[in-house]
């Protein structure tokens, strides 16, 4: 990002007229100043901040350090900071930060070996209410302190991993949906006590922008929940339900009915599926179908399901898959392009997708003409 | 522009000089391709306002000249990308100092391939140093209070662990 306006010769001329009026000494503008920066110190905000962009994360906390201008001018400009890479001493790092780094947007804190403490996430929330993305993942100290500070303090949050966050309840994820009602990304994945059918009915009441939900292993998630999330959030593209055991094909004709902008679905050992949910996924793609005009004229990249994971779903048979796959071109079974997942049911290896068939493929201005 | 070439879209004209002032008042020229490598030129050429000597009053002679240097080497056709980038490096390879002046006039002229060059070379300067031989680096008084100073240390110590 270059900082500068047009600049005219007029303007230039009465700047270089003036220079000599202006005194030295600069504010940390980087414009039309005249003022005269000859120290590092004095470095403009927008300068300091490309050059942080090309070092590491580590750097700029030691560049944070280095005077109060540095400090304030990240401080003041700094929007993505990662702590992965911290092995011991993330919390005390948080905490020493948070306060200086108010303008953050992203912050990933994805731990190996769990760190950070209630403490920590609630000293974000009271600084970076600017936040719209948290990696939060295997943080497994946390308690639902963290939850509740979360909602109160950064409520444009549009992206949240708290996959591995065993100990949070699902009284708390109801209360963070309340406040965080732009959530579009949320990964549950493994939250086995947060993600419940009254979690779920939060998020369908409250997030209805979701675009994208995790909620691998949390096999309390039944049809109720998945009902009201099908219900509430229409703008679902990507629902991973893997390992939820309890759901039935309620679940899917549910998904199918509401949400046409599906594009990826996990369903593995999901065994209480059957046919009917295939069926009732592959008619929903012609009611859902974008018009012939729009697929030629590039109006729609609606291709519909682009995954699907369907291994040990062992009561599903091959022409109920088979339509399924007559229905969504986009799903595969070829090797290049894998993106139908059957592993583990045998039964099902006569299903192939169109390019098996094909020696050449089907021109794409045309619709793909389901057999 | 008042050519009376045939062209309808008019290409600049390689041989066409501008005049640019520098704050101290040294006058250089610049062939208007050149000249181009710099946003903040190049509106000023689109609009017509390149014919009498255009003031930079925050580029001192010194470092203009060397700005000039820099915009005819980048126009120059032909350069095989392997010269260019050690002719770069050498560019570059001067005293701090300089090069904070180069990104500065850089970002008033616009020019995105001096800014990005000048910028690696500080973030080279700055890997793998301390806060405090960051500051002695450059020249830096801090100035932090007793308890800052503590802060930092903390913050440096935890980082490095």
């Amino acid at each position: 990002m270059v900082v500068g306006n047009k600049l005219k010769a007029e303007d230039l001329n009465l700047c270089f007229e003036s220079l000599m009026m202006v005194g030295g000494g600069s504010d940390g503008k980087a414009k039309m100043d005249c003022g005269v920066i000859t120290e590092w110190k004095d470095i403009p905000m927008e300068l300091l901040l490309r050059i942080m962009s090309l070092v590491d994360d580590r750097m700029i906390i030691v560049a944070s350090g280095v005077c109060s201008g540095w400090r304030d001018a990240i401080g003041l400009g700094l929007t993505h900071l990662s702590l992965v890479w911290l092995k011991k001493n993330m919390n005390n790092l948080v905490l020493s930060l948070a306060p200086k780094f108010t303008k953050l947007q992203t912050l990933v804190l994805r731990q190996d070996k769990p760190q950070l403490e209630d403490n920590a996430v609630e000293a974000i929330s009271t600084y970076c209410h600017e936040l719209l993305d948290l990696d939060l993942s295997k943080s497994f100290k946390l308690t639902d302190r963290s939850l509740y500070a979360l909602a109160r303090g950064c409520p444009n949050l549009s992206k949240l991993n708290i996959s591995g966050c065993s100990a949070f309840s699902d009284e708390a994820l109801e209360y963070l949906t309340n406040l965080c009602t732009q959530l579009k990304i949320l990964n549950l994945c493994g939250c086995v006590r947060a993600a419940s059918d009254r979690a779920l009915q939060a998020i369908g009441r409250n997030c209805n922008e979701m675009q994208s939900l995790n909620l691998g292993w949390c096999d309390n998630v039944g049809d109720v929940g998945v009902m009201s999330l099908a219900f509430g959030c229409p703008d679902l593209r990507v629902l991973d339900l893997c390992g939820c055991l309890r759901i039935t094909d309620d679940s899917v004709i549910a998904l199918a009915d509401g949400c046409p902008h599906l594009t990826s679905l996990g369903l593995y050992y999901c065994q209480n599926i059957t046919d009917k949910a295939m069926y009732s996924l592959a008619q929903s793609r012609v009611k859902n179908r974008p018009s012939l005009w729009e697929s030629k004229n590039g109006r729609s990249d609606d291709e519909g399901l682009k995954s699907l994971n369907i291994s040990q779903c062992t009561a599903l048979t091959p022409p109920a898959v088979q339509a399924l796959c007559d229905s969504f071109p986009a799903l595969h079974t070829c090797p290049g392009r894998h993106s139908l997942n059957i592993s583990g049911c045998l039964s099902l290896t006569s299903v192939h997708c169109a390019c098996a068939f094909q020696a050449h493929r089907v021109p794409s201005s045309l619709p793909y003409l389901a057999h | 522009m008042s050519s009376s070439s045939s062209s309808s879209s008019s290409p600049p004209c390689p041989k066409k000089m501008i005049t640019l002032k520098s704050s101290d008042g040294e006058t250089f020229e610049i062939e208007e391709i050149a000249a181009l490598q710099s946003k903040t030129l190049e509106n000023m050429i689109d609009e017509n306002c390149a014919s009498t000597p255009i003031p930079l009053p925050n580029v001192k002679g010194k470092i203009l000249a060397k700005v000039v240097e820099f915009c005819t080497k980048h126009a120059e056709a032909g350069a095989d990308a392997e010269t260019l980038r050690a002719w770069d490096a050498e560019f570059v390879g001067v005293e701090h100092a300089i090069v904070f002046d180069y990104i500065l006039a850089a970002n008033f002229l616009e020019i995105p391939t001096l800014l990005d060059l000048a910028c690696e070379s500080v973030a080279e300067m700055i890997k793998g140093k301390t806060p405090d031989e960051i500051r002695k680096f450059f020249n830096i008084n801090n100035a932090f209070s007793p308890e800052e100073e503590e802060d930092v240390r903390r913050q440096n110590q935890w980082a490095f662990e």
